[in-house]
C-alpha cells in the first residue's frame, strides 16, 4: 500500500510489532477557566495482532483517544503514529487517505448507508477509494460472517446483530492496520453482542487482525487481550489477561 | 461516491420526483416558447419562399422608415418603362393594401379580430401571382372578387354568391368567383385577403394610376441577380429593386420581431418558473443535508474526502437536473404544440408545419436544468462537505455555523436589491428592476433565518394559547431548526411576492388608466373598430350626416421617423384638442403653447420627451414620413398621453404624410339638444348594418372597455 506521506526521519515508535501508538498525546478544549483536558499526556502503545479494550468513565477521554488514534480528530500537542505515518503533520486530506486506506471502523450505531445493500456497504472503502475489491478476502468474509444470503438487502431489511456483522466485515475486507470499534455491543442483546465479540476475536486469532475497542462492558472488554483503563485524561491502569471480576475491582477503584 | 450519490437519487425517488418536475416546468416553458416561435418563423419563411418564388425582381418605392406597410406607391408609369429593360420576361404592378374585410352572412367580420384584411390583385401571369386557385375562376369583371380558403370556409360562404365587403369607399357587393390558397397555405396567419381585378383594386384601396409595387419575371436565360441590377439601373432615384430572396428575407424578420413581444413575454415566465425552482431545489437540499449529517460523516470517516461529498452532491443535482431537461424538452414540445392550438383557437389559425427542434432550444435546454440544480446545491454541497467525520459516532448532529457571516452578506445583498430597484424604478430600467428583485429574495432568505426564532415565537403565540399542547410542539418545532422554517417560508414568499407585485401592477396600470381617460375624453360617443386596422374611411362622413351629431373627431395614428428615432404619432383635428373650441374631443391638458397653431403644420408633443430631447416651443424638429421629409414647428407640450400617444399632429397634416390609413377611433359631439342615446342608436344602426367589427360606445362604456 502506498501513502503519499514521507516517512519521518526520526525514530518511529512503531515497530513490526505494534501496529499504532501515540505519545505525550495531549488534547485541550477551551482555554483558562473553561479549559477541559480531554487527553492529558497519554503514551500508549497497540501491539499488532492484540486486541485492546479501552474502558473509563464518561468524561475519562477514551473517545477521544480513540478519535485521535484514528486520524478523526487532531491532538493539541504530541504524535499519533500509523504504521510509519505520524499523523501531526498531515492535513485533513492526508488523514482522509490514510483512513480510507490503513483503518477499520465499527460504530456503536449508523454504520451502514441506508442507500447501499449490504454487500456494496462491505465494499465501501474500497468504492470510496476507486478500487475493485479483492474478491477472494470479500467472498471469504462473508463466508465466516454467514452473509453470503443478505449481500442485496438493504440495512433496513437486515436486524441490528447482522447490520453490526455487515459493519464488521467492512472492516475486515479492507485489510487495515487496525480496526477502531467504538461500543460495538453497545445497541445490541447480549446474544448479537457476543456474535459481534466473537467475530472481532477470530480476527485478531485467525487472521491477525489488530483491533482497538472502546466499551462500557466489562464482558466485552474481557475477551480483549489487555485493558487500558482511563480517568481524567490519563491512562492510570493497564491489565493484561482481564477477566469480568478483575475489570469490576478495576472500575470500582477508578469510581467508574 | 457517486455511485453513493446515484443510489441516492433512487432511493428517494418521489423526493427526486418533486424536484425534477420543480425544474421541469421552468425548462419546458422556455423550450416551449422556443419551438413554437421557431415553427411559426419556419412556417412563413416557407410561405414567403413559395408565395415570392415567381417573382424575380421587384421594383418599389425606396423607404426611410424601412416600414414595408408605409411604403408610397409607384406611378404607373413606371411599369412601361420596366418593361423597356433588356431581360424582363413579364412585369405587372401589384396593388396590395388593409382595409378590405369580409362579411359573412349574419353580417359579421371574417377572421381574427387582431390580424388586418387585405386586398389585391390577381395578377394576369401565374408566376407573379402568389395565389394559387382552388376553386372557380379567376376575377375578370370589376364586381368579381376571389377570396382565401380560410375565410371561404370559415365565412360559410358559396360560390357565384354575393358578398358583402366593407372596403375603404364603404360597403360594396361583389360576386364571389373563386377560392385562393396563398402559397401552400390557406390564409395568411388569420388574415383574410380579396383579390380583384387591377382596376377594382386600384379603386378600392385609392391606387388609380398607381402600384403598389411592380413584380418581374425574367425573361428566358436571364440571371435574375444580372437583371436586378439592370433593372435598378434604369430607376429614377428614390425607387429600389428587390430580389425574392430580399422580400423573403424582409417578411420573415417582420414575422420574427412580431413574434420577439411574444417570445420574451414567454421567457420572462420561464425565468420566474426556473427561479422558483432553484429555490425549492436549494431549499430540499439543505434540508436533504442536515438530515443525511450521520450519513456524510459516516462515508467521510470512512474516507471520503470533502471534495468528494462536495462532488457527489453535486453529481445528485446535475443527475436531477439532466432529467428535468429531458423531460423538459419533451414537455416543452407538449407546450408549444397546446399553445399553437390556443392560438388557432382564438383564431390565429398558423398554417400547418413540422415543429422546429433547433440545436439552440436543445442546448439551452440541457444547459439551463443542470445549471439551475447546480448553483441552487452549491450552498448545501458546501455545507455537507464540511460535516466533520467524527459527527458519525455522536447521537445527535446539529450542524449550526454562526451564521454572522450569512446575515451580514444576506443584509448587504438584500440592502442593495432595494438599491438596485429603486434606481431601476427611477432610470426606467427593467433590468435594474428585476436583477434588485432577485437580489431582494436572496437577501431575504439568507437573513430570514435570524427571524424566524423571534417571529415564530410571535406569531406561535395565539397557536400555542389555542392549541395547548399541540401548538407548543409545533411552535417548537418551527423554533428549534430556524433555518429550516426560513428555507420553507422563503419558497413561499417568493410566490406570494410574485403575486402580490403582479396583482399591484395590473391594478394600478387599470386605475391610472380609468383616470387618465376618464379625464382625457370629452365628447358624448366613441365610435372604436375591434381591430388594430381602424375602419373604414367612409364611416366618419357617414356618421357626421346622421342628425344629432355635431361633430366627429377622427383619430388616427401611424409611425414616422423622428431623430433616428421609429415612434408613433397621431393625427387629430386641431379643433378637437382645443378646450375653448365647441368641437373639444380629447382633453390632452396642454401645458404650454397653443394647441390651435397644429392647424398650421405644427406637431404638439408629450411634455417629459421635449424636456428629454431639450425641445421648446417654437423649435423645427425634423420628422420623416413616407411620403418625404417634412420640418414642424413644436406648438405645444401636453401632459395626457394615455390615449393620443407622445406625438401629435393636426389630421390635414397627417394625411399629406401618409398614402391611406384608416381611423382608428371617432370621437363624436353631439349638439346640446339632442339627445345622446338616440344619437347612439342611430349610429349603432349605421354601424350594425354596414360596418361589422365597429362599435360606438357613451364616455363610460368606453371608459370601462378600456380599463378592462
Amino acid at each position: 500500500m502506498s501513502i503519499d506521506v514521507e516517512p519521518r526521519t526520526d525514530p518511529s515508535p512503531v515497530t513490526p510489532v505494534v501496529a499504532a501508538a501515540m505519545l505525550h498525546g495531549r488534547k485541550i478544549y477551551g482555554k483558562g477557566d473553561t479549559e477541559v483536558r480531554a487527553l492529558d499526556d497519554v503514551s500508549v502503545e497497540f501491539q499488532r495482532g492484540r486486541m485492546t479494550a479501552i474502558m473509563g468513565p464518561s468524561g475519562s477521554g477514551k473517545s477521544t483517544l480513540m478519535h485521535c488514534l484514528a486520524g478523526l480528530d487532531d491532538l493539541t500537542s504530541g504524535e499519533v503514529w500509523l504504521g510509519d505515518v505520524e499523523f501531526s503533520t498531515m492535513n485533513e486530506r492526508q488523514r482522509t487517505r490514510i483512513r480510507r486506506d490503513r483503518v477499520g471502523f465499527v460504530f456503536q450505531a449508523y454504520n451502514l448507508l441506508p442507500t447501499l445493500t449490504a454487500g456494496e456497504n462491505i465494499k465501501l472503502p474500497q468504492l470510496l477509494a476507486g478500487r475493485k475489491p479483492d474478491q477472494t478476502t470479500f467472498d471469504a468474509v462473508v463466508a465466516r460472517f454467514g452473509l453470503a444470503n443478505r449481500l442485496r438487502h438493504r440495512p433496513a431489511e437486515l436486524s441490528g446483530g447482522q447490520q453490526q456483522r455487515v459493519a464488521v466485515a467492512r472492516a475486515l475486507v479492507a485489510k487495515p492496520d487496525v480496526i477502531f470499534a467504538d461500543e460495538p455491543t453497545g445497541n445490541l442483546d447480549s446474544h448479537a453482542g457476543g456474535e459481534v465479540l466473537r467475530l472481532l476475536r477470530e480476527a485478531v486469532d485467525e487472521l491477525g487482525q489488530t483491533v482497538v475497542m472502546v466499551t462500557h462492558d466489562p464482558s466485552a472488554a474481557a475477551i480483549a487481550d489487555r485493558v487500558l483503563f482511563l480517568a481524567d485524561g490519563k491512562v492510570r491502569e493497564e491489565m493484561t489477561d482481564p477477566s469480568v471480576a478483575k475489570i469490576l475491582d478495576s472500575m470500582k477503584a477508578l469510581g467508574g | 461516491m457517486f455511485r453513493v450519490a446515484l443510489k441516492n437519487l433512487i432511493a428517494h425517488k418521489i423526493r427526486s420526483l418533486g424536484l425534477i418536475i420543480t425544474v421541469v416546468l421552468g425548462v419546458s416553458f422556455v423550450v416551449g416558447t422556443y419551438v413554437l416561435t421557431d415553427t411559426i418563423s419556419n412556417v412563413f419563411n416557407g410561405i414567403f419562399t413559395d408565395v415570392y418564388a415567381g417573382v424575380d425582381v421587384n421594383v418599389r418605392h425606396s423607404s426611410e422608415l424601412g416600414l414595408d406597410a408605409a411604403r408610397p406607391p409607384v406611378p404607373a408609369s413606371l411599369l412601361e418603362q420596366i418593361k423597356g429593360v433588356d431581360g424582363v420576361g413579364h412585369a405587372e404592378g401589384n396593388v396590395f393594401g388593409p382595409g378590405v374585410e369580409i362579411i359573412d352572412a349574419n353580417g359579421d367580420r371574417v377572421g381574427n379580430a387582431q390580424a388586418p384584411a387585405f386586398g389585391t390583385v390577381w395578377a394576369d401571369d401565374a408566376a407573379l401571382t402568389p395565389f394559387i386557385l382552388r376553386t372557380g375562376t379567376v376575377p375578370v369583371a370589376a364586381d368579381d372578387v376571389a377570396i382565401d380558403a380560410q375565410s371561404f370556409d370559415s365565412g360559410g360562404f358559396a360560390l357565384g354568391e354575393k358578398i358583402m365587403l366593407v372596403t375603404p369607399h364603404g360597403p360594396q357587393e361583389f360576386n364571389l368567383v373563386g377560392v385562393a390558397g396563398f402559397g401552400r397555405a390557406s390564409n395568411l396567419a388569420g388574415a383574410t385577403i380579396s383579390i380583384f381585378t387591377l382596376p377594382t383594386a386600384q379603386t378600392l384601396l385609392d391606387r388609380v394610376g398607381q402600384f403598389d409595387s411592380i413584380n418581374i419575371a425574367a425573361a428566358d436565360g436571364v440571371d435574375p441577380a444580372v437583371l436586378q441590377d439592370d433593372v435598378a439601373a434604369a430607376l429614377s432615384p428614390g425607387y429600389e429593386a428587390v430580389s425574392s430572396a430580399d422580400l423573403t428575407e424582409e417578411n420573415s424578420k417582420a414575422v420574427s420581431s412580431a413574434l420577439q413581444y411574444f417570445q420574451t413575454f414567454m421567457l420572462v415566465f420561464a425565468f420566474v418558473a426556473l427561479f422558483v425552482g432553484a429555490f425549492i431545489v436549494y431549499n430540499t437540499y439543505s434540508i436533504v443535508i442536515a438530515e443525511r449529517t450521520r450519513e456524510l460523516a459516516l462515508v467521510r470517516a470512512l474516507g471520503a474526502s470533502g471534495a468528494a461529498v462536495f462532488a457527489s452532491v453535486l453529481a445528485e443535482a446535475v443527475v436531477t437536473g439532466l432529467l428535468a431537461s429531458g423531460l423538459g424538452i419533451a414537455a416543452g414540445v407538449g407546450i408549444a404544440i397546446a399553445l399553437q392550438r390556443l392560438l388557432s383557437a382564438v383564431g390565429f389559425t398558423m398554417p400547418s408545419g413540422d415543429l422546429v427542434l433547433a440545436g439552440r432550444t436543445i442546448w439551452v435546454a440541457l444547459i439551463g436544468g443542470p445549471l439551475v440544480t447546480v448553483v441552487a446545491s452549491v450552498m448545501p454541497a458546501i455545507k455537507a462537505s464540511r460535516v466533520a467525520p467524527m459527527a458519525a459516532m455522536r447521537d445527535s448532529a446539529t450542524g449550526g455555523t454562526s451564521g454572522v457571516l450569512r446575515n451580514v452578506v444576506g443584509g448587504v445583498v438584500g440592502a442593495g436589491g432595494v438599491a438596485a430597484v429603486l434606481v431601476g424604478l427611477d432610470r426606467g430600467e427593467l433590468a435594474y428592476v428585476g436583477g434588485g428583485a432577485i437580489a431582494v429574495f436572496v437577501g431575504l432568505a439568507m437573513i430570514a433565518p435570524m427571524l424566524s426564532r423571534p417571529v415564530v415565537s410571535v406569531l406561535g403565540a395565539p397557536v400555542e394559547a389555542v392549541c395547548g399542547v399541540t401548538g407548543m410542539v409545533a411552535r417548537d418545532n418551527a423554533r428549534r431548526s430556524p433555518r429550516r422554517t426560513a428555507t420553507t417560508a422563503s419558497a413561499l414568499m417568493i410566490g406570494t411576492a410574485l403575486m402580490a407585485a403582479s396583482f399591484i401592477l395590473s391594478r394600478s396600470i387599470t386605475e391610472s388608466v380609468e383616470r387618465s381617460v376618464s379625464g382625457t375624453v370629452a365628447a358624448d360617443l366613441v365610435v372604436t373598430a375591434d381591430t388594430q386596422a381602424g375602419f373604414s374611411d367612409a364611416l366618419a362622413g357617414e356618421i357626421d350626416d346622421v342628425p344629432g351629431v355635431h361633430s366627429i373627431a377622427r383619430f388616427r395614428t401611424a409611425q414616422f421617423k423622428i431623430g433616428n428615432a421609429t415612434k408613433s404619432i397621431a393625427g387629430v383635428p386641431a379643433a378637437a384638442l382645443d378646450t375653448k373650441s365647441p368641437d373639444l374631443a380629447i382633453d390632452i391638458a396642454v401645458d404650454a403653447g397653443d394647441i390651435t397653431h397644429l392647424a398650421d403644420g405644427g406637431i404638439a408633443i408629450h411634455d417629459d420627451v421635449a424636456r428629454d430631447h431639450g425641445w421648446h416651443i417654437g423649435d423645427v424638429i425634423d420628422a420623416t414620413f413616407p411620403l418625404g421629409n417634412r420640418p414642424l414647428t413644436l406648438v405645444a407640450t401636453y401632459s395626457q398621453n394615455t390615449l393620443v400617444g407622445d406625438y401629435l399632429v393636426d389630421l390635414p397634416t397627417f394625411a399629406v404624410s401618409y398614402v391611406a390609413t384608416a381611423d382608428l377611433v371617432g370621437i363624436v359631439s353631439v349638439d346640446a339638444s339632442a339627445d345622446v342615446k338616440a344619437v347612439q342608436a342611430a349610429i349603432q344602426h349605421i354601424v350594425d348594418v354596414r360596418y361589422p367589427g365597429t362599435k360606438v360606445q357613451d364616455r363610460k362604456q368606453y371608459v370601462a372597455d378600456m380599463k378592462a
